[in-house]
C-alpha cells in the first residue's frame, strides 16, 4: 500500500485513503463529501447537461428540447455554473487525495500521525479570513465571472431577437458567426474597415491626450509662470465634470445649431451664421472622426496633466543647477532631464490609455447616436469594436453583439497581461 | 557728433525692447498657450451654463450671454415636464449605496490581505488580479438575460429590483483594483504598530478599528470617491438594463441623452439647465477632495 495508492484512491473516493489509515472521522467527511457530489450531479448537473444540446428532429442542435417549458438560457447558466462545480469537486478531491497522502507518509516516517482534531485546530486560522472576504468574492462570482463566461458561449448561439428564450430554443450556432465577419463579402469589408478606425481612433485619441497632457504640465510647471494655480483649477475641470455630461454637450455644440456654428465660426470668419452653410460635424464621417478625437483628447487629458505635474515635482533641482554649471541652458535641460524623466512614468500611461481608448464604448457610443449612417454599410462611421458589442446588444443581436466583445475584451486582456507579466506584478512580493 | 549723440539713446531704447521680447519671447508663447487652452476647457463649460439661465424660443442661440435673462425658468420647465428630479434621486441613491458597499467590503479585505497570513492569501490576491483584465462591459448581455431570466423586469417592483440589481454589479467592479489599492495602503503601514498593540492586549478588531483606520483614512478617502462617481458617469449599464422602463425610473445619464435626442419634447436650454444640476455635486466633490484624488492616483496608477 503506496502512498501513491493511497492518493490516487482517495482522488477517485474521497475517505477511502484514509479508511485504510483508519481515520474514522476523514472516513466519514470524505464519504458524505461523495454523496453530496453525486446528489447534485443528479438533482443539478445532469439534467442541464442533458438538454445542453438537443438535436431536433430537423437536424437543428438547440439548447432545450422544448419550447416555453426549457429557457434555453437558464440551462446555459446552469450547465456553467455545473461545469464549473465539477472543477469544484475535483479539487475536493485532490485535496482529499493529498491529506490522505500526507499521513500515509506521517506513519510511514514516525509511526503516527496528527489526529483529526490538532489538524482542524491548526486550520482554524484559515477560516475566518476567508469567511470575511467571502461576501466579495461570491459578489465577484456572480456578477462580473459567470456572465463573462456566459456571454463568450452566446457568441456561438442564434441568440438574438427575434430568438428569445423562453418562447424560442437557442441553437448552437459554431463558429459561423465569427466565420461571417471574414467570409460574408460585405461583413468582411465593414469588420476590416471597423478595426482600421478602431485602431487609427485608438492610437490618436491615446497620442493626442499623452501629448497634450504632458506639454500643458511641462509649460504650466515653469517656474516663471504665474498662476499655476488658477490654471491647475482650470485644466482639472474636464476631469471634474461628468464624462457623459460634456460628451452631450459637445454633441450639441458641434452640431449644426451649436455653438461651433453659431459664435466660434462667425468670430473667426467674420461671416454672419446661416442654418443652411452650417457644418454638421457629425453628419459627414471625416469630420466626426476627427471632432471625436479631439473632444476626447479634451476629456482625456487633465489625468495626464496631473500626473505629469507629480513627476515634474518630484525632479530635484540640482540636476538643473549641475546642468546649467555644465553650460546647458532651457532646451538640452528639457531634452536631456526633463523629457527622459516624464517618459519614464508616462509609458506606463500610454498602455492604460491604450486600453482604455480601445474599450472606450461611453463616448464612442453616444456621438455614433448623432452621427448617419451612410446608405449601402452596415455600421456607423464612429463605430469601434467595443462600441459594436454595445450598439448591436442595445438592438438585441446578441449573438453578433458577443463576438465583437469577445474579440475587444481578448485583445484587451492580452495587453493587460502581457503589460502586467512584463512588469513583474505576478512575482512581486511587495503586489503580493 | 551731434547726430550720433542723438542716435546712442534710441539705439539703446530699441535694443533694450528687442531684449526684453526675446528673452520673453519664451514666457509670452507660454502664457498664450496656456491661455487659449484654459478658453478651449471653459467655453463650452460657461456657455453650457450661460443657456441654462437663457430662455428662447428659437432652435439656436448666436450669443455668448443670454437674450432674455431668467434664473428659474428653465429649471422650472426641468421639473414640470420631465421626470428629472426622479432621476436625480434614483442616480444619486445608486452611487451612495454603491459607495457605502463597496467602500467597507475593500475596506474590510483590504485589512484581511494585508494583515492575515493564511493558504489561499496568495491565490485569493492572484484571482483579484485576473478577474480585473475582463473588461467590465463584457457580461452585459449575459447579464441583462439573468436578470430577465429571473423575473426581475416582470416583477411588480421592476425599479427596484433592477436598481439593486445594478447596485451589486458596480458593488463587484468597484470592489477588484479598490482592495489592491486598499492592501498596498495598509502594507505602507509598520506592523510593528500591530504587534505593539497585540502586546498591550489588544484584539485583532481592536488593532483593526482603533490603530489602523484611522491611519488609511486618506486611501478610504479616495475610494469612497471612486465608487461613488462611477455610477453617476455611467451611461452604458443603466442605458442597456433600463432602456426598456418608464422615464421614471431612468437615471440622470439615460435621462440627460433622451432630452438631447428627442429634441420634440424639450429644448436644449432645459438641457442645459439640467445638465448643470447634475454636475454640480461629482464637481464639488471632486475638487474638495482634489488633493486625496491625486495623491490616491499618484499612489497607485488608477485610470480616471
Amino acid at each position: 500500500m503506496s502512498q501513491r495508492f493511497i492518493f490516487w484512491l482517495s482522488m477517485v473516493v474521497p475517505g477511502s485513503g484514509h479508511m485504510l489509515l483508519r481515520r474514522v472521522r476523514e472516513t466519514l467527511f470524505g464519504y458524505s463529501l461523495l454523496a453530496l457530489e453525486i446528489l447534485v450531479f443528479i438533482q443539478f448537473v445532469l439534467p442541464n447537461f442533458r438538454l445542453l444540446a438537443v438535436e431536433q428532429p430537423n437536424g437543428k442542435i438547440t439548447i432545450g428540447a422544448e419550447r416555453f417549458v426549457d429557457d434555453s438560457f437558464l440551462i446555459m447558466v446552469g450547465s456553467t455554473l455545473g461545469g464549473l462545480m465539477l472543477l469544484m469537486f475535483i479539487a475536493f478531491h485532490y485535496a482529499f487525495a493529498r491529506d490522505a497522502k500526507d499521513v500515509k507518509r506521517q506513519i510511514d516516517v514516525n509511526g503516527y500521525a496528527i489526529t483529526f482534531t490538532e489538524k482542524v485546530r491548526g486550520l482554524s486560522h484559515e477560516i475566518v479570513p476567508n469567511l470575511i472576504t467571502a461576501p466579495k468574492f461570491i459578489l465577484l462570482f456572480v456578477f462580473a465571472f459567470l456572465p463573462a463566461i456566459v456571454s463568450i458561449i452566446v457568441a456561438f448561439t442564434n441568440y438574438k431577437r427575434p430568438v428569445l428564450p423562453p418562447a424560442f430554443l437557442l441553437e448552437w450556432k459554431g463558429l459561423s458567426n465569427f466565420e461571417r465577419l471574414f467570409t460574408n463579402e460585405r461583413a468582411a469589408a465593414a469588420f476590416q474597415e471597423t478595426l482600421v478606425w478602431t485602431m487609427t481612433w485608438t492610437f490618436c485619441a491615446s497620442a493626442l491626450t499623452i501629448v497634450l497632457g504632458t506639454v500643458l504640465a511641462v509649460v504650466a510647471n515653469n517656474k516663471r509662470i504665474r498662476g499655476k494655480k488658477f490654471f491647475r483649477t482650470i485644466y482639472i475641470l474636464p476631469w471634474a465634470v461628468p464624462a457623459f455630461l460634456t460628451i452631450l454637450v459637445f454633441q450639441l455644440f458641434f452640431s449644426k445649431v451649436g455653438g461651433m456654428n453659431t459664435m466660434v465660426i462667425p468670430f473667426f470668419t467674420g461671416n454672419e451664421y446661416d442654418v443652411s452653410t452650417a457644418i454638421g460635424f457629425f453628419l459627414n464621417a471625416d469630420y466626426a472622426k476627427i471632432t471625436i478625437i479631439l473632444i476626447q483628447a479634451w476629456l482625456g487629458f487633465p489625468y495626464v496633466f496631473i500626473l505629469v505635474t507629480g513627476v515634474l515635482q518630484t525632479i530635484p533641482d540640482d540636476l538643473y543647477e549641475a546642468s546649467s554649471i555644465d553650460g546647458g541652458n532651457a532646451w538640452s535641460n528639457f531634452f536631456d532631464i526633463t523629457l527622459p524623466l516624464i517618459l519614464i512614468s508616462v509609458a506606463p500611461v500610454f498602455i492604460t490609455q491604450f486600453t482604455f481608448n480601445f474599450n472606450n464604448v461611453t463616448i464612442v457610443y453616444m456621438l455614433g447616436e448623432a452621427t448617419v449612417q451612410t446608405i449601402g454599410s452596415i455600421y456607423k462611421p464612429l463605430d469601434t469594436i467595443s462600441s459594436l458589442g454595445f450598439r448591436l446588444m442595445m438592438d438585441a443581436k446578441y449573438n453578433e453583439a458577443a463576438v465583437y466583445t469577445l474579440i475587444a475584451s481578448t485583445v484587451v486582456g492580452a495587453i493587460v497581461l502581457y503589460t502586467w507579466i512584463k512588469a513583474g506584478a505576478f512575482k512581486n512580493e511587495e503586489v503580493m | 557728433m551731434e547726430n550720433t549723440m542723438k542716435l546712442n539713446p534710441a539705439r539703446k531704447t530699441k535694443s533694450l525692447n528687442r531684449n526684453f521680447l526675446m528673452r520673453n519671447m519664451g514666457l509670452i508663447a507660454s502664457y498664450t498657450f496656456l491661455i487659449v487652452m484654459a478658453i478651449i476647457i471653459i467655453y463650452p463649460i460657461l456657455l453650457t451654463i450661460m443657456s441654462a439661465f437663457n430662455v428662447s424660443n428659437t432652435l439656436y442661440s448666436t450669443s455668448f450671454f443670454p437674450e432674455n435673462f431668467s434664473f428659474t425658468e428653465n429649471f422650472k420647465s426641468l421639473f414640470n415636464d420631465t421626470a428629472y428630479l426622479s432621476w436625480y434621486t434614483n442616480t444619486f441613491l445608486l452611487s451612495i449605496v454603491t459607495m457605502v458597499l463597496s467602500t467597507v467590503i475593500v475596506v474590510v479585505s483590504g485589512f484581511v490581505y494585508s494583515r492575515y497570513r493564511y493558504a489561499s492569501r496568495k491565490s485569493a490576491l492572484m484571482s483579484l488580479l485576473i478577474i480585473q483584465i475582463v473588461p467590465s462591459g463584457s457580461g452585459l448581455i449575459a447579464l441583462y438575460a439573468m436578470a430577465s431570466s429571473i423575473g426581475i423586469y416582470s416583477s411588480e417592483n421592476a425599479t427596484l429590483y433592477t436598481y439593486i440589481f445594478m447596485t451589486l454589479i458596480y458593488t463587484a467592479l468597484g470592489t477588484t483594483m479598490n482592495t489592491l489599492l486598499m492592501k498596498g495602503y495598509y502594507d505602507s503601514i509598520p506592523r510593528d504598530l500591530d504587534e505593539s498593540a497585540k502586546i498591550d492586549g489588544a484584539t485583532q478588531l481592536q488593532i483593526f478599528t482603533e490603530i489602523l483606520l484611522p491611519l488609511v483614512k486618506p486611501m478610504i478617502v479616495v475610494i469612497a470617491i471612486f465608487c461613488f462617481l462611477g455610477p453617476i458617469g455611467d451611461i452604458i449599464m443603466p442605458k442597456f438594463l433600463i432602456a426598456s422602463m418608464s422615464s421614471d425610473s431612468k437615471t440622470l445619464a439615460v435621462g440627460l441623452m433622451g432630452l438631447i435626442n428627442d429634441i420634440k419634447d424639450s429644448n436644449y436650454n432645459v438641457f442645459a439647465a439640467g445638465a448643470v444640476l447634475a454636475a454640480i455635486p461629482p464637481v464639488l466633490v471632486f475638487y474638495k477632495f482634489q488633493d486625496y484624488i491625486v495623491g490616491g492616483l499618484t499612489s497607485g496608477g488608477v485610470k480616471g
